[in-house]
C-alpha cells in the first residue's frame, strides 16, 4: 500500500518542495523530458556548497579540499548504488548523456569499431545515440519501430552479424514513450553474437524507473543529472569496468594521468582516466542530492504514479477531436494485482489501468495546425510542451510528420495538469482554427 | 496572443497572393527542416521591379501569414530594396513581439524571396 499512500499524501507536498511553482503558481510544466524542475534540496545543497565547502577536488592537502573531495567521491558510490553498478570505478562523470555516448564513441569506438564493422540503432534514437555512430561509422542498422511505437524484435536476427560491434538503444523513447524490453533485447543480442556489446541510452528511464545495469545486462549505461532533478552539466557514464580500462582517454589535461614526463604521459586509473579538468564539483554534489531526493520518494513510487497518469492523460488526450497521437495507444489493466510489476516492481493490491509499453511521454498532432501554433498557444496560457522534431528527426520521417507536440511528465504532475492540457488544446483548435 | 492577432490569423486562413506563377523571371524553395515549413516562391519582374509574386507555404501561422503579407509588400518595389530588408523590416511588417525561437519561421518567406531574386 506504500504507492496508494505517496498518491495520496505526498503529491501536494511533493510540489511545494519546487520553488519554481511558487514562483511560477500557474505553471503547468509538462517538459520534463527536455529537462525536470529541481527541488530546494537540490538547489541548497549546491548554493551550500558553494557558500561553505567550495574547494577543488583530488587536489588540496587542507581540510576544505579533503572535505570537498570525499563530497565529490561519496556521490559517486549513491550513483552507483542507484543503477546497481558493482563498484564506483565504474561511474564517470561527464557533462550529460550527450558527452557520455560521444565518450564511448570516441574512447572505444575509435578503437574497436572498424570500418567494415557494423553498429545496430534503432530508428527511435535521439540524434545524441545516433549522430556520434553515424560520425564513426558509415554501416548503420536500424531497428525498426512498427505503427505502434514499438520495436519490430524480430528483425533483430537478420540484424545482428557476426560484424556487429554495437547495438545502442534507448531505453525510453523520448518522442513515443514507448519502454522497450531492454533486458530482452540484451539476451537475444548476447545469445547472437556474445562479443557484440549494448548501449543503454537512459536519459529518460533513469529518472522514471527503477534501472539496475546487472539485471539489464547491458555494458554501457548513459544518462543526465537534469533531467532526474539535478543540475545541467552533469550525467554519468556507466560502463563495465574491464572495458573502461582498456577504453582509451578522450580528454586530455590535468586530473586525468598519473605521471607526465616530457615526451610520454600515463594515464591515471579508472574512472579519473575520463575527467580531465576539473570537474562540475558543485554539479556533482547536487546530482547526490536529487538521487537523495528520488530514494526519498522511491522509484517505484514515482513509477507507478506516473504509469497511471500516463494512463489518464492518453484516455484524455485520444478524446480530443482532429488529435493524432503517436506510439502505444493500448491501455491495459496491470491484471496481476500489482501495478506494472515488471517495471516499478511495487505490489499495491489493485488493478490499475496502465498505457502498454508508454511511459510518462506523449506526442502529437492536431490536425491542420501546426506543431509550433499548438505549443505557442499553450504555452501563452502558462502550459509548458515542447513543439518540434525533439532531436529525432529520423523517427520524424518514419512518423511521415516534420514536428510534432510533446508532452512529458514527472513526480510533481497532477491529473489537473492533464486536464489544463486538455483544455488549452480546446483553446488551441478555437484561436487557429478556420471558422471564418 | 499577441502572436496570434487578428491580422496574423486572417493571413494564415487567407495566404494573399498564394499559388504559381507560369513564365517567371525566377522560382525557388526553402525549408526550415527543423520545423518542416516549406515555401517554394515564383517572380515576376519588370527591369528591375518585382511586377507580381506568388508562393505555396506549408507551416506554422507565423511562417504563412508572414510570407502573405510579404508578397503585398514586396510587390512594385525594386529588387534592391527588397534584398536590403532584414529582420526590421519584417517584424515591423507582423507589427507583433516574435521570440528568438520563432523569428525563423518569420524570416523564412523573406529569406526564400531574396534568394530567389538572386538567382
Amino acid at each position: 500500500m506504500v504507492a496508494f499512500k505517496y498518491q495520496q499524501m505526498q503529491l501536494k507536498t511533493i510540489k511545494t518542495q519546487f520553488p519554481i511553482f511558487k514562483h511560477q503558481p500557474r505553471l503547468v510544466y509538462l517538459d520534463n523530458a527536455a529537462t525536470s524542475q529541481k527541488p530546494a534540496m537540490v538547489i541548497n545543497r549546491i548554493k551550500d556548497f558553494y557558500e561553505k565547502e567550495n574547494a577543488a577536488v583530488h587536489r588540496g592537502i587542507y581540510p576544505l579540499s579533503e572535505n570537498a573531495t570525499a563530497e565529490f567521491e561519496a556521490v559517486r558510490d549513491k550513483v552507483a548504488r542507484f543503477i546497481g553498478a558493482e563498484t564506483s570505478k565504474e561511474i564517470i562523470f561527464t557533462s550529460g548523456t550527450t558527452e557520455s555516448i560521444n565518450l564511448v564513441a570516441s574512447g572505444w569506438g575509435r578503437k574497436n569499431i572498424g570500418p567494415e564493422d557494423e553498429i545496430v540503432v534503432t530508428e527511435m534514437e535521439h540524434h545524441a545515440n545516433f549522430v556520434p555512430w553515424q560520425e564513426l561509422n558509415s554501416n548503420l542498422k536500424f531497428i525498426p519501430v512498427d505503427d505502434n511505437g514499438q520495436l519490430q524484435l524480430d528483425q533483430l536476427a537478420k540484424l545482428l552479424t557476426k560484424k556487429t560491434k554495437l547495438v545502442a538503444l534507448t531505453y525510453i523513447s523520448n518522442v513515443l514513450g514507448t519502454i522497450n524490453p531492454v533486458r530482452e533485447i540484451i539476451n537475444q543480442i548476447k545469445r547472437i553474437n556474445p562479443k557484440c556489446l549494448v548501449l543503454v541510452d537512459g536519459a529518460q528511464a533513469v529518472p522514471h524507473l527503477p534501472v539496475n545495469v546487472q539485471e539489464l545486462g547491458c555494458d554501457f549505461l548513459a544518462f543526465s543529472a537534469h533531467k532526474m532533478l539535478g543540475p545541467t552539466g552533469v550525467g554519468v557514464l556507466w560502463g563495465r569496468a574491464e572495458i573502461l580500462e582498456a577504453m582509451e582517454p578522450v580528454k586530455f589535461g590535468g586530473g586525468m594521468i598519473s605521471r607526465v614526463e616530457r615526451g610520454r604521459a600515463i594515464w591515471a586509473s579508472v574512472p579519473a582516466k575520463f575527467e580531465g579538468g576539473t570537474p562540475n564539483i558543485a554539479g556533482v554534489i547536487g546530482l547526490g542530492a536529487a538521487i537523495d531526493f528520488l530514494n526519498n520518494v522511491g522509484l517505484a513510487n514515482i513509477c507507478q504514479q506516473e504509469a497511471q497518469l500516463t494512463a489518464y492523460a492518453l484516455e484524455k488526450l485520444q478524446a480530443i477531436d482532429g488529435i493524432v497521437i503517436y506510439g502505444s495507444q493500448e491501455l491495459e489493466s496491470c491484471g496481476c494485482k500489482c501495478g506494472r510489476c515488471q517495471i516499478c516492481k511495487l505490489e499495491c493490491g489493485r488493478e490499475l489501468k496502465l498505457c502498454k509499453n508508454r511511459l510518462g511521454i506523449i506526442s502529437f498532432n492536431i490536425k491542420g495546425i501546426h506543431a509550433h501554433d499548438v505549443a505557442q498557444v499553450l504555452g501563452d496560457a502558462g502550459i509548458a510542451v515542447r513543439a518540434g522534431h525533439h532531436c529525432a528527426m529520423p523517427l520524424h520521417q518514419q512518423l511521415g510528420v516534420p514536428a510534432s507536440v510533446r508532452m512529458s511528465m514527472y513526480l510533481y504532475n497532477s491529473r489537473e495538469d492533464v486536464d489544463l492540457l486538455a483544455e488549452g488544446i480546446g483553446k488551441v483548435q478555437k484561436v487557429l482554427k478556420n471558422n471564418q | 496572443m499577441n502572436l496570434y492577432r487578428q491580422n496574423i490569423l486572417d493571413h494564415y486562413h487567407h495566404p494573399r497572393n498564394a499559388g504559381e506563377l507560369k513564365d517567371v523571371d525566377c522560382k525557388i524553395s526553402l525549408d526550415n527542416p527543423l520545423c518542416g515549413d516549406l515555401i517554394a516562391v515564383t517572380v515576376k519582374l519588370s527591369g528591375d521591379q518585382i511586377k507580381a509574386i506568388k508562393y505555396q507555404a506549408i507551416g506554422c501561422a507565423v511562417s504563412i501569414a508572414a510570407m502573405s503579407m510579404l508578397s503585398e509588400k514586396a510587390k512594385d518595389q525594386s529588387v534592391a530594396e527588397v534584398q536590403s530588408w532584414g529582420e526590421k523590416e519584417i517584424l515591423e511588417m507582423l507589427g507583433i513581439e516574435v521570440s528568438a525561437t520563432r523569428l525563423k519561421c518569420a524570416m523564412l518567406g523573406l529569406r526564400t524571396l531574396q534568394k530567389c531574386l538572386n538567382k
